[in-house]
């Protein structure tokens, strides 16, 4: 059953690496299949900023309280470990080990979630970011299971190095600048929708995807024109107008 | 992961202005830079409403003919940067590859002296407002570590300019350095300001900080306040506003 779910994602992904490719859209797809395959309540993706700290590009959702933890992470946690070791690293059950991570530990906990595994996206002797995995019970993860968590976490670094060949590492670190500053684009056309709509940044993402996917377009793409083309995206606007209203009735 | 590298690079850049005894301002980053790198010129330019490319700062013997024919000729690295919104690492200025993308201003700018270009925009998601151009007179691809550092500097570059536009008079201690590109929320409360003031991401990130900064807080706190709908700004009067 694992295996099956994975082969289907991964010919999915493929095909995304072809036509139109966005990183961002692909990472975020990642983060959301990630949940399914390996039955997991929450994935993230953080990547090494050229700049010196590991940031969130990519949530299974975007709940604030997810993304609060994946921001932690910079200072210590499960992600942080295995991108500075270039291992998985896995946590069964936070509880049993307080020590190990004591903030990071004290806040998923809070936070209701028991159990972490992280794998590394690498290339060669060059790690790239983690692909983080949140349990809300404790959870063991099978042989299997981390096998296919780690070709996952290949995929994900062949997607952001996808655009160019790669034969320097400077390359690759101009990739990450890229990838990241996508998502701040992404976050930024976020705001702005969820101002222009009423409503919240959450929502305004979901709008953003659906309208995205439904037109064929790529993630960046219509956060771009969000942003170039303020009077532009009224079709767009409206359908997240409609979605506050469809939810306060 | 410690903020040791970008402590380090605005450090460089402190020293710099106390060293000249003049407050932080575009040119301390341009000076600091070509410093740090040992670059024969560092050139930071901007994109205006009108103007494409302005140059605004430069430093070393290299750095005004590079801007010059780049002004002159409407081709080059710093120019692709902006176009494209990305880094330009030019390690070898009279490669084939290189003289091909860019006809006349490759061999020109060899015969300039030089040799190698590493171009950094000054970005922030959508908001673009110029490069930082760093020019040294040998081959030369910087590494992973140099390509961290210069990103800082055209963080710093940004952020100094960004404020300049609101405070022409500002000192070094007025600004609120930090990693802005951190916090999701200081970008998604930028995009909610852009639409309450009516305004592009440039104008509303400036409004952004300059509000922290009167206030006196944090910038990720101002920004966690927009996205919670506890703080609206309102649009920009002509004359000067006093801030909310």
């Amino acid at each position: 059953m694992l295996y099956r779910r994975t082969a289907q994602v991964f010919v999915e992904l493929a095909d995304t690496l072809v036509a139109g490719f966005d990183v961002i859209d692909f990472l975020q797809s990642l983060a959301e299949r990630a949940v399914e395959i390996f039955d997991v309540d929450a994935a993230g993706i953080v990547l090494a900023d050229p700049r010196g700290t590991l940031t969130l590009v990519a949530a299974s959702s975007e709940e604030v309280r997810l993304l609060e933890l994946f921001q932690l992470q910079e200072e210590e946690g499960a992600c942080l470990d295995c991108y500075r070791s270039g291992t998985a690293v896995t946590c069964a059950d936070l509880s049993t080990d307080p020590a190990r991570w004591p903030r990071f530990s004290a806040a998923a906990i809070t936070l209701g979630f028991s159990a972490v595994h992280a794998f590394p996206l690498r290339l060669r002797d060059q790690v790239l970011g983690a692909i983080g995995l949140f349990n809300a019970a404790p959870r063991e993860l099978s042989e299997d299971t981390t096998t296919v968590a780690q070709a996952l976490a290949d995929v994900a670094t062949i997607g952001i190095l996808n655009e160019r060949t790669l034969r320097e590492h400077q390359v690759v670190t101009e990739q990450l600048h890229f990838a990241l500053n996508s998502r701040v684009l992404l976050e930024q056309a976020k705001g702005m929708l969820a101002e222009r709509a009423r409503i919240d940044v959450g929502q305004a993402f979901a709008v953003l995807r659906k309208y995205a996917r439904d037109h064929n377009r790529t993630l960046t793409s219509v956060a771009q024109e969000l942003i170039d083309n303020r009077a532009g995206m009224t079709d767009l606007i409206a359908v997240a107008a409609g979605k506050r209203i469809a939810e306060s009735g | 992961m410690e903020q040791q590298r970008t402590a380090r690079v605005w450090g460089l850049i402190f020293a710099h202005a106390r060293a000249d005894g003049r407050p932080i301002s575009i040119d301390t980053v341009c000076h600091a830079c070509a410093d740090a790198f040992g670059a024969a010129g560092v050139t930071i330019a901007l994109h205006r409403d009108l103007v494409v490319y302005e140059p605004v700062s430069a430093t070393g013997s290299t750095a005004p003919r590079l801007a010059d024919l780049q002004v002159t000729l409407g081709e080059g690295p710093g120019l692709a940067a902006l176009a494209d919104r990305r880094t330009v690492l030019v390690p070898d200025l009279g490669a084939t590859e290189t003289a091909s993308r860019w006809p006349v201003f490759a061999p020109a700018a060899v015969k300039a002296g030089i040799r190698s270009v590493h171009v950094f925009p000054l970005l922030l998601g959508a908001i673009a407002i110029g490069v930082l151009e760093i020019s040294h007179a040998d081959n030369r691809l910087m590494t992973p570590d140099e390509i961290g550092d210069a990103l800082i500097f055209a963080d710093a570059a940004l952020l100094i300019q960004t404020h300049q536009l609101v405070n022409p008079g500002a000192g070094p201690t007025d600004l609120q350095f930090g990693q802005v590109e951190r916090w999701a929320e200081v970008h998604q409360a930028t995009g909610m300001v852009a639409a309450q003031i009516d305004a592009d991401l440039t104008t509303a990130f400036v409004r952004l900080r300059a509000h922290a900064y009167v206030a006196g807080r944090s910038l990720r706190e101002v920004a966690q306040d927009v996205v919670a709908r506890t703080l609206r700004l309102e649009p920009w009067m002509n004359n000067g506003e006093s801030e909310d």
